[in-house]
């Protein structure tokens, strides 16, 4: 008798999960409720592997200018008071681990402020990435992206430019 | 049978617990980009082969890099001889290449070719920056005297 009732509460406690007994680690189907179980067994982890480096321009002529680099073809393209040096563009590209398949969404500032030592501040704007509109890790858990944008100086201010961008990953 | 029921229980809510933490990452990336002043070339004095009274056959007169001169033989030189000076700005650290094209010099109808060169074919950037140019003159036999002038052009350019 006292092993019965103990079976019929173990049934019901189990109840809200029945759905998704069957595969804990799995992907939720429709993405939309998420099994917070099979997420916290994949921690995400962000790293940046390459920085993101528009390379070395020169001013050409005293009127604002601006480069962009693409993160899909990686191609740095130059106009305005800036001409193009030789050097090697750059894209930024970040690699993203946690559950396999699992939906994310990737957070940047839409633009950052670059400054340099002697007190230049050029705008990078645009920032964007090469992900797809509804990105996910991969079937071993990774996906890396690239990204890349615009970057605009003002009429004659040479300097070498830094700045920084913060990126957030999560899980969707 | 009790024990087992309450231990299922307790592994549940540990898991539970630990599910925000791993939902999110962040890092932070660098953005650069290097951008060079515009490389100025100033001329701050001219290139200058003297006086020279010509001979029978053809010759040369010889400016240097420091403005030295070499008359070459069946010539006589006189008056001061200089090599052309310019002052360059840019962006300090870089390096520049430095080319110039030969001068032909006339008189009305009448021309001397010379070939130049430049006192240094790259010049590391220091903040106090020039090169020189000087050459070589072609004298003909017999070239008719003149006040000859011609003009040549530099061009640097970051590495």
């Amino acid at each position: 008798m006292g092993s019965r009732i103990l079976l019929a509460a173990m049934l019901a406690l189990a109840g809200p999960a029945t759905a998704r007994a069957q595969c804990q680690l799995c992907p939720a189907g429709g993405d939309s409720a998420p099994a917070a179980i099979g997420d916290a067994l994949f921690p995400l982890r962000v790293t940046v592997e390459t920085e993101l480096d528009f390379s070395r321009m020169v001013i050409a002529s005293n009127a604002s200018g601006s480069a962009t680099l693409d993160p899909r073809s990686g191609a740095r393209t130059v106009s305005g008071g800036l001409s193009a040096l030789g050097g090697i563009p750059v894209r930024g590209t970040v690699r993203v681990t946690g559950r396999p398949l699992r939906r994310l969404r990737v957070s940047m500032p839409a633009e950052v402020e670059l400054t340099a030592p002697g007190g230049g501040a050029a705008r990078l704007v645009d920032l964007r990435t090469d992900l797809p509109g509804a990105p996910r890790l991969g079937i071993l858990g990774t996906v890396e992206f690239r990204f890349g944008g615009t970057l605009r100086v003002p009429a004659g201010e040479a300097g070498d430019y830094r700045g920084r961008i913060p990126i957030e990953v999560d899980y969707e | 049978m009790i024990n087992r029921f309450s231990k299922a229980v307790l592994v549940l809510g540990t898991l539970a617990l630990g599910a925000g933490a791993a939902n999110a990452a962040s890092t932070t990336a660098t953005a650069k980009a290097k951008i060079l002043q515009q490389v100025t070339v100033t001329n701050t004095s001219d290139l200058d082969f003297g006086t020279i009274v010509t001979g029978a056959a053809a010759s040369t007169v010889a400016v240097s890099s420091t403005g030295t001169r070499t008359c070459g033989a069946g010539l006589t030189c006189s008056g001061t001889t200089t090599a052309a000076n310019f002052n360059v700005t840019g962006t300090i650290g870089q390096t520049v290449t430095i080319s110039t094209t030969n001068a032909s010099l006339t008189s009305g109808a009448n021309s001397m070719s010379s070939t130049l060169a430049p006192s240094s074919g790259t010049l590391l950037l220091d903040g106090s920056d020039s090169f020189t140019v000087g050459g070589t003159l072609n004298v003909a036999a017999n070239q008719a005297d003149g006040n000859y002038a011609g003009q040549f052009t530099v061009t640097v350019n970051y590495q």
